[in-house]
Protein backbone atom coordinates (compact mmCIF):
# COMPACT_ATOMS: atom_id res chain seq x y z
CA UNK A 1 0.00 0.00 0.00
CA UNK A 2 1.59 3.13 -1.22
CA UNK A 3 -0.27 5.62 1.02
CA UNK A 4 0.17 3.61 4.21
CA UNK A 5 3.04 5.48 5.78
CA UNK A 6 4.28 4.16 9.09
CA UNK A 7 5.42 7.06 11.21
CA UNK A 8 7.25 6.99 14.50
CA UNK A 9 4.71 7.90 17.21
CA UNK A 10 5.93 9.07 20.59
CA UNK A 11 3.70 7.23 23.05
CA UNK A 12 5.03 8.94 26.14
CA UNK A 13 3.95 12.33 24.82
CA UNK A 14 0.37 11.12 24.38
CA UNK A 15 0.25 10.00 28.02
CA UNK A 16 1.58 13.34 29.18
CA UNK A 17 -1.22 15.11 27.35
CA UNK A 18 -3.68 13.85 29.99
CA UNK A 19 -1.49 14.34 33.07
CA UNK A 20 -0.93 17.94 31.92
CA UNK A 21 -4.64 18.46 31.55
CA UNK A 22 -5.37 17.05 35.03
CA UNK A 23 -2.65 19.19 36.64
CA UNK A 24 -4.24 22.26 35.09
CA UNK A 25 -7.62 21.32 36.56
CA UNK A 26 -6.19 20.87 40.07
CA UNK A 27 -4.38 24.22 39.89
CA UNK A 28 -7.57 25.91 38.70
CA UNK A 29 -9.55 24.42 41.60
CA UNK A 30 -6.96 25.52 44.18
CA UNK A 31 -6.90 29.07 42.82
CA UNK A 32 -10.69 29.19 43.00
CA UNK A 33 -10.77 28.10 46.68
CA UNK A 34 -7.95 30.56 47.55
CA UNK A 35 -9.84 33.47 45.95
CA UNK A 36 -13.05 32.64 47.85
CA UNK A 37 -11.21 32.43 51.16
CA UNK A 38 -9.24 35.64 50.52
CA UNK A 39 -12.30 37.69 49.62
CA UNK A 40 -14.16 36.35 52.70
CA UNK A 41 -11.24 37.51 54.85
CA UNK A 42 -11.10 40.92 53.19
CA UNK A 43 -14.75 41.80 53.82
CA UNK A 44 -14.66 40.33 57.33
CA UNK A 45 -17.15 37.64 56.49
CA UNK A 46 -17.03 34.93 59.12
CA UNK A 47 -18.28 31.64 57.77
CA UNK A 48 -19.14 30.02 61.15
CA UNK A 49 -21.64 32.79 61.84
CA UNK A 50 -23.85 31.51 59.04
CA UNK A 51 -24.49 28.35 61.04
CA UNK A 52 -24.61 30.07 64.45
CA UNK A 53 -27.18 32.67 63.51
CA UNK A 54 -29.13 30.56 61.07
CA UNK A 55 -31.77 29.40 63.55
CA UNK A 56 -32.78 32.80 65.03
CA UNK A 57 -32.87 34.31 61.55
CA UNK A 58 -35.17 31.59 60.32
CA UNK A 59 -37.44 32.01 63.34
CA UNK A 60 -37.76 35.75 62.68
CA UNK A 61 -38.45 35.07 59.00
CA UNK A 62 -41.25 32.61 59.76
CA UNK A 63 -42.76 34.92 62.37
CA UNK A 64 -42.88 37.85 59.96
CA UNK A 65 -44.15 36.18 56.81
CA UNK A 66 -46.17 33.17 57.89
CA UNK A 67 -48.90 32.42 57.37
CA UNK A 68 -49.30 34.52 54.20
CA UNK A 69 -52.48 36.56 54.41
CA UNK A 70 -54.67 36.82 51.30
CA UNK A 71 -56.73 39.70 52.70
CA UNK A 72 -57.16 41.94 49.65
CA UNK A 73 -57.52 39.13 47.12
CA UNK A 74 -59.38 41.25 44.58
CA UNK A 75 -56.75 43.98 44.70
CA UNK A 76 -54.03 41.34 44.41
CA UNK A 77 -55.54 39.71 41.34
CA UNK A 78 -56.06 43.11 39.73
CA UNK A 79 -52.43 44.06 40.42
CA UNK A 80 -51.01 40.80 39.09
CA UNK A 81 -53.14 41.22 35.93
CA UNK A 82 -51.69 44.71 35.42
CA UNK A 83 -48.21 43.28 35.97
CA UNK A 84 -48.86 40.58 33.40
CA UNK A 85 -50.07 43.12 30.82
CA UNK A 86 -47.11 45.39 31.51
CA UNK A 87 -44.69 42.48 31.14
CA UNK A 88 -46.24 41.31 27.85
CA UNK A 89 -46.43 44.80 26.38
CA UNK A 90 -42.88 45.78 27.33
CA UNK A 91 -41.48 42.37 26.37
CA UNK A 92 -43.02 42.35 22.89
CA UNK A 93 -42.35 46.01 22.10
CA UNK A 94 -38.80 45.79 23.49
CA UNK A 95 -38.10 42.65 21.42
CA UNK A 96 -39.68 44.16 18.32
CA UNK A 97 -37.45 47.23 18.49
CA UNK A 98 -34.49 45.05 19.41
CA UNK A 99 -34.93 42.97 16.24
CA UNK A 100 -34.45 46.02 14.02
CA UNK A 101 -31.56 47.21 16.12
CA UNK A 102 -30.00 43.77 15.86
CA UNK A 103 -30.20 44.00 12.05
CA UNK A 104 -27.99 47.09 12.24
CA UNK A 105 -25.67 45.47 14.80
CA UNK A 106 -25.15 42.08 13.15
CA UNK A 107 -22.11 41.47 10.99
CA UNK A 108 -24.26 39.72 8.38
CA UNK A 109 -26.76 42.52 7.85
CA UNK A 110 -25.18 45.65 9.36
CA UNK A 111 -23.47 47.03 6.29
CA UNK A 112 -23.12 50.55 7.67
CA UNK A 113 -20.14 50.38 10.02
CA UNK A 114 -20.73 53.77 11.68
CA UNK A 115 -24.37 52.99 12.41
CA UNK A 116 -23.41 49.53 13.65
CA UNK A 117 -20.87 50.89 16.16
CA UNK A 118 -23.23 53.64 17.30
CA UNK A 119 -26.12 51.22 17.86
CA UNK A 120 -23.83 48.76 19.63
CA UNK A 121 -22.69 51.49 21.99
CA UNK A 122 -26.23 52.62 22.80
CA UNK A 123 -27.58 49.11 23.41
CA UNK A 124 -24.57 48.14 25.52
CA UNK A 125 -25.20 51.22 27.64
CA UNK A 126 -28.91 50.45 28.03
CA UNK A 127 -28.18 46.84 28.85
CA UNK A 128 -25.56 47.55 31.46
CA UNK A 129 -27.70 49.91 33.50
CA UNK A 130 -29.86 47.67 35.73
CA UNK A 131 -33.61 48.22 35.56
CA UNK A 132 -33.75 49.42 39.17
CA UNK A 133 -31.33 52.22 38.28
CA UNK A 134 -33.36 53.05 35.15
CA UNK A 135 -36.44 53.33 37.38
CA UNK A 136 -34.68 55.80 39.67
CA UNK A 137 -33.23 57.83 36.78
CA UNK A 138 -36.45 58.01 34.79
CA UNK A 139 -38.58 58.75 37.84
CA UNK A 140 -37.41 62.35 37.58
CA UNK A 141 -38.62 62.74 34.00
CA UNK A 142 -41.73 60.52 33.95
CA UNK A 143 -44.24 60.39 36.74
CA UNK A 144 -44.54 57.42 39.09
CA UNK A 145 -46.94 54.82 37.73
CA UNK A 146 -47.67 52.15 35.12
CA UNK A 147 -46.16 54.03 32.20
CA UNK A 148 -42.82 54.40 33.94
CA UNK A 149 -42.82 50.69 34.86
CA UNK A 150 -43.60 49.88 31.21
CA UNK A 151 -40.78 52.13 30.01
CA UNK A 152 -38.23 50.65 32.39
CA UNK A 153 -39.12 47.07 31.51
CA UNK A 154 -39.11 47.89 27.77
CA UNK A 155 -35.57 49.21 28.13
CA UNK A 156 -34.60 46.04 29.99
CA UNK A 157 -36.10 43.73 27.35
CA UNK A 158 -34.67 45.82 24.55
CA UNK A 159 -31.11 45.89 25.84
CA UNK A 160 -30.92 42.21 26.49
CA UNK A 161 -32.74 40.88 23.42
CA UNK A 162 -30.93 43.25 21.03
CA UNK A 163 -27.64 41.62 21.93
CA UNK A 164 -29.06 38.10 21.68
CA UNK A 165 -30.81 38.80 18.38
CA UNK A 166 -27.62 40.24 16.89
CA UNK A 167 -25.74 37.07 17.84
CA UNK A 168 -28.62 35.00 16.51
CA UNK A 169 -28.55 36.77 13.13
CA UNK A 170 -24.77 36.34 13.01
CA UNK A 171 -25.19 32.61 13.51
CA UNK A 172 -27.95 32.21 10.92
CA UNK A 173 -26.81 30.35 7.84
CA UNK A 174 -26.00 33.07 5.28
CA UNK A 175 -26.38 30.73 2.30
CA UNK A 176 -29.96 31.69 1.51
CA UNK A 177 -29.03 35.37 1.76
CA UNK A 178 -26.47 34.79 -0.98
CA UNK A 179 -29.08 33.04 -3.10
CA UNK A 180 -31.57 35.89 -2.73
CA UNK A 181 -28.90 38.48 -3.51
CA UNK A 182 -28.07 36.57 -6.68
CA UNK A 183 -31.69 36.81 -7.85
CA UNK A 184 -31.64 40.61 -7.49
CA UNK A 185 -33.50 40.92 -4.18
CA UNK A 186 -32.89 44.03 -2.10
CA UNK A 187 -32.02 44.36 1.60
CA UNK A 188 -35.53 44.44 3.11
CA UNK A 189 -36.73 41.66 0.84
CA UNK A 190 -33.83 39.51 2.04
CA UNK A 191 -34.56 40.38 5.67
CA UNK A 192 -38.24 39.51 5.30
CA UNK A 193 -37.83 36.42 3.14
CA UNK A 194 -34.71 34.80 4.55
CA UNK A 195 -33.49 36.18 7.88
CA UNK A 196 -36.92 36.63 9.44
CA UNK A 197 -38.34 33.15 8.73
CA UNK A 198 -35.06 31.45 9.69
CA UNK A 199 -34.82 33.27 13.02
CA UNK A 200 -38.53 33.42 13.90
CA UNK A 201 -38.69 30.48 16.36
CA UNK A 202 -35.63 31.63 18.32
CA UNK A 203 -36.91 35.21 18.28
CA UNK A 204 -40.26 34.18 19.76
CA UNK A 205 -38.52 31.97 22.28
CA UNK A 206 -36.37 34.85 23.55
CA UNK A 207 -39.27 37.31 23.51
CA UNK A 208 -41.18 34.89 25.75
CA UNK A 209 -38.17 34.60 28.03
CA UNK A 210 -37.94 38.37 28.26
CA UNK A 211 -41.64 38.53 29.23
CA UNK A 212 -40.96 35.96 31.97
CA UNK A 213 -38.05 38.06 33.10
CA UNK A 214 -40.25 41.15 33.15
CA UNK A 215 -42.82 39.47 35.42
CA UNK A 216 -40.02 38.74 37.87
CA UNK A 217 -38.56 42.21 37.40
CA UNK A 218 -41.98 43.80 37.90
CA UNK A 219 -41.58 43.45 41.67
CA UNK A 220 -38.55 45.65 42.10
CA UNK A 221 -39.55 47.94 39.22
CA UNK A 222 -43.00 48.29 40.74
CA UNK A 223 -41.59 49.21 44.14
CA UNK A 224 -39.39 51.90 42.59
CA UNK A 225 -41.48 53.08 39.65
CA UNK A 226 -45.03 52.10 40.56
CA UNK A 227 -47.52 49.93 38.76
CA UNK A 228 -48.80 46.41 39.21
CA UNK A 229 -47.95 43.96 41.94
CA UNK A 230 -44.63 45.64 42.70
CA UNK A 231 -46.41 48.80 43.72
CA UNK A 232 -48.57 46.78 46.10
CA UNK A 233 -45.49 45.08 47.55
CA UNK A 234 -43.96 48.51 48.14
CA UNK A 235 -47.06 49.61 50.06
CA UNK A 236 -47.14 46.43 52.16
CA UNK A 237 -43.46 46.84 52.96
CA UNK A 238 -43.85 50.49 54.03
CA UNK A 239 -46.79 49.65 56.28
CA UNK A 240 -45.05 46.56 57.64
CA UNK A 241 -47.85 44.27 56.45
CA UNK A 242 -45.43 41.38 55.92
CA UNK A 243 -47.97 38.56 55.88
CA UNK A 244 -49.77 40.25 53.01
CA UNK A 245 -46.44 40.89 51.31
CA UNK A 246 -45.77 37.15 51.46
CA UNK A 247 -49.14 36.56 49.76
CA UNK A 248 -48.17 38.97 46.97
CA UNK A 249 -44.83 37.20 46.48
CA UNK A 250 -46.66 33.86 46.24
CA UNK A 251 -48.89 35.39 43.55
CA UNK A 252 -45.83 36.36 41.52
CA UNK A 253 -44.28 32.91 41.87
CA UNK A 254 -47.54 31.30 40.72
CA UNK A 255 -47.74 33.75 37.81
CA UNK A 256 -44.17 33.01 36.74
CA UNK A 257 -44.72 29.26 36.98
CA UNK A 258 -47.94 29.48 34.97
CA UNK A 259 -46.39 31.65 32.29
CA UNK A 260 -43.40 29.31 32.17
CA UNK A 261 -45.76 26.44 31.32
CA UNK A 262 -47.53 28.47 28.64
CA UNK A 263 -44.34 29.65 27.01
CA UNK A 264 -42.90 26.14 27.13
CA UNK A 265 -45.98 24.91 25.28
CA UNK A 266 -45.66 27.69 22.68
CA UNK A 267 -41.96 26.92 22.22
CA UNK A 268 -42.68 23.24 21.66
CA UNK A 269 -45.25 24.10 19.03
CA UNK A 270 -43.10 26.49 17.02
CA UNK A 271 -39.71 24.76 17.15
CA UNK B 1 -22.88 30.47 -35.39
CA UNK B 2 -24.56 30.70 -31.99
CA UNK B 3 -24.75 34.07 -30.29
CA UNK B 4 -22.40 34.79 -27.42
CA UNK B 5 -24.14 35.30 -24.07
CA UNK B 6 -21.14 35.83 -21.86
CA UNK B 7 -17.66 37.06 -22.58
CA UNK B 8 -15.01 37.67 -19.92
CA UNK B 9 -11.74 39.43 -20.62
CA UNK B 10 -8.76 39.71 -18.29
CA UNK B 11 -10.94 38.75 -15.34
CA UNK B 12 -8.64 39.12 -12.35
CA UNK B 13 -9.37 38.86 -8.65
CA UNK B 14 -6.94 39.52 -5.82
CA UNK B 15 -8.21 38.87 -2.31
CA UNK B 16 -7.19 41.00 0.63
CA UNK B 17 -3.77 39.81 1.71
CA UNK B 18 -2.61 39.56 -1.88
CA UNK B 19 -3.90 36.08 -2.72
CA UNK B 20 -4.36 35.93 -6.46
CA UNK B 21 -7.54 33.91 -7.06
CA UNK B 22 -8.06 34.67 -10.74
CA UNK B 23 -5.51 35.85 -13.24
CA UNK B 24 -6.58 37.27 -16.59
CA UNK B 25 -9.31 34.75 -17.24
CA UNK B 26 -10.88 35.14 -20.67
CA UNK B 27 -13.53 32.90 -22.13
CA UNK B 28 -16.85 33.05 -23.95
CA UNK B 29 -20.11 31.21 -23.45
CA UNK B 30 -22.61 30.68 -26.26
CA UNK B 31 -26.34 30.16 -26.20
CA UNK B 32 -27.33 26.60 -25.29
CA UNK B 33 -23.83 25.61 -24.29
CA UNK B 34 -23.06 23.47 -21.27
CA UNK B 35 -19.60 24.25 -20.01
CA UNK B 36 -18.02 22.49 -17.06
CA UNK B 37 -15.19 24.09 -15.13
CA UNK B 38 -12.86 21.59 -13.50
CA UNK B 39 -9.76 22.02 -11.39
CA UNK B 40 -8.37 21.35 -7.94
CA UNK B 41 -9.73 23.05 -4.83
CA UNK B 42 -8.50 26.62 -4.64
CA UNK B 43 -8.03 26.91 -8.39
CA UNK B 44 -10.54 29.78 -8.49
CA UNK B 45 -13.62 28.01 -9.88
CA UNK B 46 -16.03 29.43 -7.29
CA UNK B 47 -14.46 32.88 -7.49
CA UNK B 48 -14.83 32.83 -11.27
CA UNK B 49 -18.54 32.06 -11.03
CA UNK B 50 -19.18 34.71 -8.40
CA UNK B 51 -17.25 37.38 -10.28
CA UNK B 52 -19.64 36.98 -13.20
CA UNK B 53 -22.72 38.19 -11.26
CA UNK B 54 -20.55 40.24 -8.91
CA UNK B 55 -21.32 38.35 -5.74
CA UNK B 56 -17.56 38.91 -5.54
CA UNK B 57 -16.13 42.10 -7.00
CA UNK B 58 -13.39 41.51 -9.57
CA UNK B 59 -10.29 43.71 -9.76
CA UNK B 60 -10.10 46.94 -11.71
CA UNK B 61 -9.54 46.32 -15.41
CA UNK B 62 -11.56 43.11 -15.58
CA UNK B 63 -14.32 42.88 -18.13
CA UNK B 64 -17.46 40.75 -18.04
CA UNK B 65 -19.89 41.31 -20.88
CA UNK B 66 -23.23 39.61 -20.36
CA UNK B 67 -26.00 39.96 -22.93
CA UNK B 68 -24.25 42.98 -24.42
CA UNK B 69 -23.84 44.80 -21.09
CA UNK B 70 -20.59 45.44 -19.28
CA UNK B 71 -21.36 44.05 -15.82
CA UNK B 72 -18.31 45.37 -13.98
CA UNK B 73 -19.38 49.00 -14.42
CA UNK B 74 -23.05 48.60 -13.46
CA UNK B 75 -24.47 50.55 -10.56
CA UNK B 76 -26.24 48.92 -7.63
CA UNK B 77 -29.73 49.12 -9.10
CA UNK B 78 -28.69 48.10 -12.62
CA UNK B 79 -26.71 45.24 -11.13
CA UNK B 80 -29.79 43.94 -9.27
CA UNK B 81 -31.75 44.18 -12.53
CA UNK B 82 -29.07 42.24 -14.39
CA UNK B 83 -28.85 39.61 -11.66
CA UNK B 84 -32.51 38.81 -12.33
CA UNK B 85 -31.40 37.35 -15.65
CA UNK B 86 -28.66 35.14 -14.20
CA UNK B 87 -29.76 32.05 -12.30
CA UNK B 88 -27.53 30.49 -9.70
CA UNK B 89 -27.46 26.96 -8.30
CA UNK B 90 -25.39 26.20 -5.22
CA UNK B 91 -23.64 23.22 -3.65
CA UNK B 92 -25.55 23.65 -0.38
CA UNK B 93 -28.80 24.53 -2.20
CA UNK B 94 -28.99 27.84 -0.25
CA UNK B 95 -32.71 27.54 0.43
CA UNK B 96 -34.64 29.08 3.29
CA UNK B 97 -35.32 25.83 5.09
CA UNK B 98 -38.25 26.99 7.17
CA UNK B 99 -40.19 28.02 4.07
CA UNK B 100 -41.98 25.76 1.62
CA UNK B 101 -40.60 24.66 -1.73
CA UNK B 102 -43.10 26.98 -3.43
CA UNK B 103 -41.97 30.05 -1.48
CA UNK B 104 -38.34 29.25 -2.20
CA UNK B 105 -39.00 28.97 -5.91
CA UNK B 106 -40.80 32.33 -5.88
CA UNK B 107 -37.68 33.91 -4.38
CA UNK B 108 -36.38 33.72 -7.95
CA UNK B 109 -38.88 36.44 -8.93
CA UNK B 110 -37.96 38.74 -6.03
CA UNK B 111 -36.06 41.19 -8.23
CA UNK B 112 -39.26 41.96 -10.16
CA UNK B 113 -41.23 43.04 -7.08
CA UNK B 114 -41.25 46.23 -5.06
CA UNK B 115 -39.66 46.08 -1.62
CA UNK B 116 -43.07 45.96 0.03
CA UNK B 117 -44.65 43.35 -2.24
CA UNK B 118 -41.51 41.21 -2.10
CA UNK B 119 -41.12 41.42 1.65
CA UNK B 120 -44.76 40.48 2.29
CA UNK B 121 -44.91 37.76 -0.39
CA UNK B 122 -47.58 39.51 -2.48
CA UNK B 123 -46.76 37.44 -5.55
CA UNK B 124 -48.62 37.67 -8.84
CA UNK B 125 -50.95 34.82 -9.69
CA UNK B 126 -49.07 33.96 -12.87
CA UNK B 127 -45.77 33.72 -10.96
CA UNK B 128 -47.29 31.35 -8.42
CA UNK B 129 -48.75 29.21 -11.18
CA UNK B 130 -45.42 29.17 -13.00
CA UNK B 131 -43.64 28.13 -9.79
CA UNK B 132 -46.02 25.19 -9.31
CA UNK B 133 -45.59 24.25 -12.96
CA UNK B 134 -41.79 24.30 -12.66
CA UNK B 135 -41.87 22.18 -9.50
CA UNK B 136 -44.05 19.74 -11.43
CA UNK B 137 -41.59 19.70 -14.34
CA UNK B 138 -38.85 18.78 -11.89
CA UNK B 139 -40.90 15.96 -10.39
CA UNK B 140 -41.77 17.76 -7.16
CA UNK B 141 -45.52 18.13 -7.70
CA UNK B 142 -46.15 16.38 -4.37
CA UNK B 143 -43.64 18.50 -2.48
CA UNK B 144 -44.94 21.98 -3.37
CA UNK B 145 -46.05 22.87 0.16
CA UNK B 146 -43.36 20.87 1.99
CA UNK B 147 -40.92 22.73 4.15
CA UNK B 148 -37.52 22.58 2.46
CA UNK B 149 -35.96 21.27 5.67
CA UNK B 150 -37.97 18.07 5.16
CA UNK B 151 -36.78 17.44 1.59
CA UNK B 152 -33.94 15.13 0.54
CA UNK B 153 -30.71 16.53 -0.89
CA UNK B 154 -31.70 15.83 -4.47
CA UNK B 155 -35.13 17.39 -3.94
CA UNK B 156 -33.56 20.48 -2.36
CA UNK B 157 -31.31 20.90 -5.37
CA UNK B 158 -34.30 20.57 -7.70
CA UNK B 159 -36.01 23.37 -5.77
CA UNK B 160 -32.79 25.34 -6.29
CA UNK B 161 -32.97 24.68 -10.04
CA UNK B 162 -36.65 25.71 -10.12
CA UNK B 163 -35.71 28.95 -8.34
CA UNK B 164 -33.13 29.62 -11.05
CA UNK B 165 -35.53 28.69 -13.88
CA UNK B 166 -38.38 30.92 -12.72
CA UNK B 167 -36.02 33.85 -13.26
CA UNK B 168 -36.27 33.12 -17.02
CA UNK B 169 -32.50 33.42 -16.96
CA UNK B 170 -30.23 33.98 -19.94
CA UNK B 171 -27.47 32.17 -18.08
CA UNK B 172 -27.29 29.71 -15.20
CA UNK B 173 -24.25 29.49 -12.95
CA UNK B 174 -23.88 26.25 -10.99
CA UNK B 175 -21.39 26.05 -8.15
CA UNK B 176 -20.65 22.38 -7.43
CA UNK B 177 -24.32 21.43 -7.87
CA UNK B 178 -23.78 17.72 -7.18
CA UNK B 179 -20.96 17.78 -4.61
CA UNK B 180 -23.32 17.06 -1.68
CA UNK B 181 -25.54 14.54 -3.44
CA UNK B 182 -25.59 10.76 -3.70
CA UNK B 183 -24.68 9.35 -7.13
CA UNK B 184 -28.27 8.73 -8.17
CA UNK B 185 -29.52 12.22 -7.22
CA UNK B 186 -26.38 13.65 -8.84
CA UNK B 187 -27.25 11.99 -12.13
CA UNK B 188 -30.82 13.36 -12.00
CA UNK B 189 -29.52 16.89 -11.41
CA UNK B 190 -26.94 16.68 -14.21
CA UNK B 191 -29.61 15.37 -16.61
CA UNK B 192 -31.84 18.35 -15.76
CA UNK B 193 -28.99 20.81 -16.26
CA UNK B 194 -28.13 19.18 -19.59
CA UNK B 195 -31.77 19.43 -20.61
CA UNK B 196 -31.92 23.08 -19.61
CA UNK B 197 -28.96 23.97 -21.80
CA UNK B 198 -29.81 21.75 -24.77
CA UNK B 199 -33.59 22.12 -24.91
CA UNK B 200 -34.27 25.52 -23.35
CA UNK B 201 -31.13 27.01 -24.86
CA UNK B 202 -30.00 28.48 -21.53
CA UNK B 203 -26.22 28.21 -21.25
CA UNK B 204 -24.97 26.62 -18.03
CA UNK B 205 -21.58 27.21 -16.48
CA UNK B 206 -21.04 24.35 -14.05
CA UNK B 207 -18.21 23.97 -11.54
CA UNK B 208 -17.43 20.34 -10.94
CA UNK B 209 -15.03 18.20 -8.98
CA UNK B 210 -15.83 15.05 -10.93
CA UNK B 211 -13.84 14.92 -14.18
CA UNK B 212 -15.76 11.86 -15.39
CA UNK B 213 -19.09 13.66 -14.93
CA UNK B 214 -17.77 16.67 -16.83
CA UNK B 215 -16.70 14.37 -19.66
CA UNK B 216 -20.19 12.89 -19.92
CA UNK B 217 -22.31 16.04 -19.80
CA UNK B 218 -20.21 19.00 -20.93
CA UNK B 219 -20.16 20.36 -24.44
CA UNK B 220 -16.96 22.08 -23.54
CA UNK B 221 -14.61 21.82 -20.59
CA UNK B 222 -12.56 24.55 -18.99
CA UNK B 223 -9.67 23.42 -16.83
CA UNK B 224 -8.40 25.79 -14.16
CA UNK B 225 -5.26 25.77 -12.10
CA UNK B 226 -3.96 28.50 -9.77
CA UNK B 227 -6.41 31.06 -11.15
CA UNK B 228 -5.53 30.44 -14.79
CA UNK B 229 -7.37 28.69 -17.55
CA UNK B 230 -5.02 25.90 -18.58
CA UNK B 231 -7.45 24.08 -20.84
CA UNK B 232 -10.47 25.22 -22.84
CA UNK B 233 -11.89 22.94 -25.45
CA UNK B 234 -14.36 20.21 -26.37
CA UNK B 235 -14.40 17.23 -24.01
CA UNK B 236 -12.81 14.98 -26.62
CA UNK B 237 -9.62 16.98 -26.39
CA UNK B 238 -9.33 16.52 -22.63
CA UNK B 239 -6.66 13.83 -22.65
CA UNK B 240 -5.11 12.16 -19.60
CA UNK B 241 -2.05 14.30 -20.17
CA UNK B 242 -4.15 17.48 -19.92
CA UNK B 243 -5.96 16.24 -16.82
CA UNK B 244 -2.55 15.62 -15.25
CA UNK B 245 -1.62 19.19 -16.08
CA UNK B 246 -4.82 20.62 -14.54
CA UNK B 247 -4.54 18.71 -11.27
CA UNK B 248 -0.77 18.72 -11.03
CA UNK B 249 -0.74 15.00 -10.29
CA UNK B 250 -0.23 11.74 -12.16
CA UNK B 251 -3.40 10.26 -13.71
CA UNK B 252 -3.26 7.13 -11.47
CA UNK B 253 -3.38 9.42 -8.43
CA UNK B 254 -6.65 10.98 -9.59
CA UNK B 255 -10.05 9.39 -9.14
CA UNK B 256 -11.42 10.26 -12.53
Amino acid sequence: MKFWHSRLVNRENAGRFFTDKQTKRVIFGLVFIMLTWMSAQLIGFELPLIFERFQPAMQRFVKLYFPPLFKESFKLIDAIWVTFLLAVASGTIGSFLAYFTALAMSRTTGKNKVLSILVRFVTTFIRNVPSSIWAIILLLAFWFGEFLAFLVMTLGSFGFTARIFADMIDETNPDSIEALESTGANFWQIVAQSIFPETLPITISWALYSIENNIRDATIVGILAGGGIGHLIGIYKNFRRFDELAAAVICIVVMVLLFDQVSMYIRKRIL
Amino acid sequence: MQETVLQTKNLTKTYGGGTLALKEVSFALKKGEMVCVIGPSGAGKSTLLRCINRMIEADEGSSVVFDGKEITSLRKKELAQTRREIGMVFQHYNLVYRLSALENVLHGRMGYYSTFAGAFSLYKKEDIERAVELLGMLGLEERVYFRCANLSGGQKQRVGIARALIQDPKLILCDEPIASLDPQAAKVIMEYLKGISAEMGIPCLVNLHQVDVAKIYADRIIGMKDGHIVFDGPKEELTDKRIENIYGAKIHEILA
